[in-house]
Parts: C-alpha cells; sequence; structure tokens
C-alpha cells in the first residue's frame, strides 16, 4: 500500500518535471527569439504611454507654393493691325531697280514707331527711286512698344547671299516692361516676295555718317 | 481454478492528457514564433520620411474654424504679383528689409481680403475646378487642402470625395493641418520665378510660415 503511494506520487513529479522542462525549453526559445529583434520591438517601454505624438514633418506645415500662371514670352515684331502697314513688294523693287543697295537707318520710338530722316537716314547709291519707295514703306511699319532705339535695314538686291539684313543690336527694352518677360524678336520686315533664308535677322549694318 | 483478479490501488498516470497540453503549447508557440518572423520582415519595410518642405500646388484650399475657407490659385498669384509690384515702386526708397515687410504685409492683405469666400461658395468653386479637370484630359491639378483640427472629419472627406469625381482622375489632393493664423503669421509672401517640368517659366506664389 505504502509502496504504491509513493509510486503515485513519484509519477505524479515526473508529470510535472517533463511539463516544466517543456515550458522551459518554449520560453527559452521565445526568449531567444525576441532577444534577436531590436529593443524596440521586444519591449514596450513604460515611457512610451507618455510620450505625447508630434506633428510629423510634412510638405505643406511650414510654406506653401502656389503654381502661378505661366509667363508668356513678349515678341518684339511689326504689328500688323495697324491700318497704314503697307507690305514691300521684292519683285517690284527689283524690277524697278535690279542693282540696288538701301541702308535705312531709323528709331524705334518707345510706342513703337519708325522714326527717319529720308534725306540723312537713307542711304542709296546710285538711283535713288527703289531707296525712296523702301523708306515710304518702311515709313508706315510700327513695332510692338517693347523695345525703343536704333534699327538698321540693308536692302542688297544684287546680293546672292543674303539680301536683307535687319540690325537690332542697339534696341533697348522699354523700362515699363517688367523684367519677368523675355522679349524675343519676331517679324521685323512685312516684305513679300522675299525668302527667310536670304535674310539675316539682327546682323551687323554700318552705314557711314 | 478460480482465477482472482489483482486489485491494485496503483493508478497509471494518464499521458493522454499530457500529449494534448504538449500539442497546444505546441501549436501556441508556433502561432508565436509566427508572429515575431512577421515582426522582422516589417521591419524591414522601407517607410519613407517625410520632409519638411513648401508644399507645392495649383490650388490651395484652408478651411476656417468658422466655416469659411481661403482659396488661392493662380489668380491669386497674378494679383499678388501685380501688388508687390506696386509696391516695389512706390515704396523704393525704403531699405530692402522694409521694403520686404512691406511687400509681405501688403500681399497678406490684399491675399486675405480677395480669397476668403463664405462656406456656402465651396460647392461652386468645386464644381468650376472639375469643369475645368473633365474639359481637359491631360490637365492635371494638385490641392493642398489645409485644415484646422476642430473641422469635423466628414467635411473633408466631402471634399475629397468631390476631386474623386473627375471625370479622368486628374485632380490629385494632400492633405494637412493647419490654419489661418499660419498665413497671417507668414514670414514672407513673395513671387518666385521657377521652371515647370516642362521647362516654361511661371511665376508662383511662395508663402513661408
Amino acid at each position: 500500500m505504502a509502496k504504491s503511494q509513493g509510486n503515485k506520487a513519484k509519477n505524479q513529479i515526473i508529470y510535472f518535471a517533463i511539463l516544466l522542462i517543456i515550458l522551459i525549453f518554449f520560453y527559452a526559445v521565445r526568449l531567444f527569439l525576441l532577444h534577436q529583434l531590436p529593443p524596440d520591438n521586444s519591449m514596450i517601454p513604460l515611457t512610451a504611454l507618455e510620450e505625447r505624438i508630434s506633428i510629423p514633418p510634412r510638405p505643406g506645415v511650414e510654406g506653401i507654393i502656389i503654381t502661378g500662371p505661366a509667363i508668356k514670352d513678349l515678341i518684339f515684331q511689326i504689328d500688323t493691325k495697324t491700318s497704314q502697314l503697307r507690305k514691300l513688294n521684292w519683285k517690284r523693287i527689283e524690277s524697278i531697280d535690279k542693282t540696288a543697295d538701301v541702308k535705312i537707318r531709323a528709331t524705334v520710338l518707345r510706342n513703337g514707331e519708325l522714326e527717319f530722316n529720308p534725306i540723312t537716314d537713307v542711304i542709296s547709291p546710285g538711283h535713288s527711286y527703289a531707296g525712296n519707295e523702301i523708306a515710304k514703306i518702311i515709313g508706315t511699319w510700327k513695332y510692338s512698344a517693347y523695345k525703343h532705339g536704333q534699327i538698321y535695314f540693308w536692302f542688297n538686291f544684287p546680293s546672292r547671299g543674303v539680301k536683307l539684313t535687319v540690325d537690332t543690336h542697339e534696341l533697348v527694352r522699354n523700362e515699363d516692361i517688367p523684367k519677368k518677360y523675355f522679349i524675343k524678336n519676331g517679324l521685323l520686315f512685312y516684305i513679300n516676295g522675299l525668302s527667310i533664308s536670304k535674310v539675316n535677322q539682327s546682323g551687323r549694318v554700318y552705314i557711314g555718317d | 481454478m478460480a482465477f482472482r483478479t489483482q486489485k491494485s490501488d496503483f493508478r497509471k498516470v494518464q499521458l493522454v492528457s499530457l500529449i494534448d497540453m504538449i500539442f497546444i503549447l505546441l501549436v501556441f508557440f508556433m502561432v508565436t514564433v509566427t508572429v515575431v518572423r512577421l515582426t522582422i520582415k516589417e521591419q524591414k519595410l522601407p517607410v519613407p520620411t517625410p520632409i519638411s518642405e513648401r508644399g507645392r500646388a495649383q490650388i490651395v484650399i484652408q478651411l476656417l474654424d468658422n466655416g469659411d475657407f481661403l482659396w488661392l490659385d493662380d489668380r491669386a498669384t497674378a494679383l499678388i504679383s501685380k501688388t508687390i509690384s506696386t509696391v516695389e515702386k512706390r515704396f523704393s526708397y525704403l531699405s530692402p528689409s522694409e521694403l520686404n515687410q512691406k511687400k509681405t504685409k501688403e500681399a497678406l492683405r490684399i491675399l486675405l481680403n480677395n480669397n476668403i469666400f463664405h462656406g456656402n461658395q465651396m460647392e461652386k468653386k468645386l464644381k468650376l475646378l472639375l469643369k475645368k479637370a473633365n474639359s481637359d484630359p491631360s490637365s492635371q491639378y494638385f490641392v493642398l487642402l489645409r485644415s484646422p483640427d476642430k473641422i469635423p472629419y466628414y467635411k473633408i472627406i466631402n471634399i475629397i470625395q468631390k476631386f474623386n469625381s473627375a471625370r479622368y482622375q486628374n485632380i490629385l489632393y494632400g492633405c494637412v493641418g493647419g490654419n489661418l493664423k499660419d498665413i497671417k503669421n507668414s514670414k514672407s509672401v513673395r513671387v518666385v520665378i521657377e521652371r515647370d517640368k516642362n521647362g516654361r517659366r511661371r511665376e508662383n506664389l511662395q508663402i513661408d510660415f
């Protein structure tokens, strides 16, 4: 009787011992895996509860940029809407004088109008008919009011290469045009019958005084 | 010969329950180990860190506590550009720092006087934006929605729903916390000229809080 009771107690101890060993084993495995994790993930610090979440930095918290309209470039060119504007017919002038070599020095005023003296500013060696005709037509041209200053035209009819040179180097932008705008050159001459490849825009023209 | 069953007090330990428990523990720890592994995986996920930079948008909607809202778009930019250039001309005698202060003050005054709308106009404004977005699939709008904490969340959701109803899904948005006080107390309001993705020069309104 006493022996069977002893066996019973022994078995119970074995039972709990096995259970304890298994528990310890799994607990050890778990601890090992937890220890491999960084401290932040393995345990929650007690102070974490007291920490306040601060507003994270985000675009728009410290400043904003509102995209505005695209800035269109301004085009300095002949205003084709003016009523008195006349087009130069290249073929017609050529038929008058094939050898015409006309240089014109004009001033673009702040309002875009062209101003020149037909006697002193138009240099046309030989027959002056072609020069006068060209001067008459050029006098009707009006540019957009973005630049002012001297502009030179050189009509070289006998040339096989460049037949027209428009020198815009001495033009300066009008002061009232805000600096943000770029001013590009557009239609600088209003001529029929002249190929664009025969024109040198913003080239240099020398007029002897 | 009669057999006599041997009666014994010794009772064997029932191993069935022990095995059950071991299996239960095994399953428990297996599940725990899987979770731990997932945590390790999650750790490797790249989390983008927000940058504290200026929020860039075509339209900024600042909701106000009283239900009104401030709507800033490219028209506001044009208006402020005009205002700043006027101030520059009028107060050219001031020192650069004084002039900057003057420009910021005046720009804010114009900005707040002209662009705060009554709450019931939000619908109309959003409809106009939707109309513009729906008329051109190639266009894309980015709206920065700033809202104070007091504003009920459903109001923001209502606005976002409108953006999402764009036919070509070309209204993108970002939400950020902030109130009108940030704008009112801005350090500087200025117009900057920047090139966009397409290389076009744009006049952008920059507000630094």
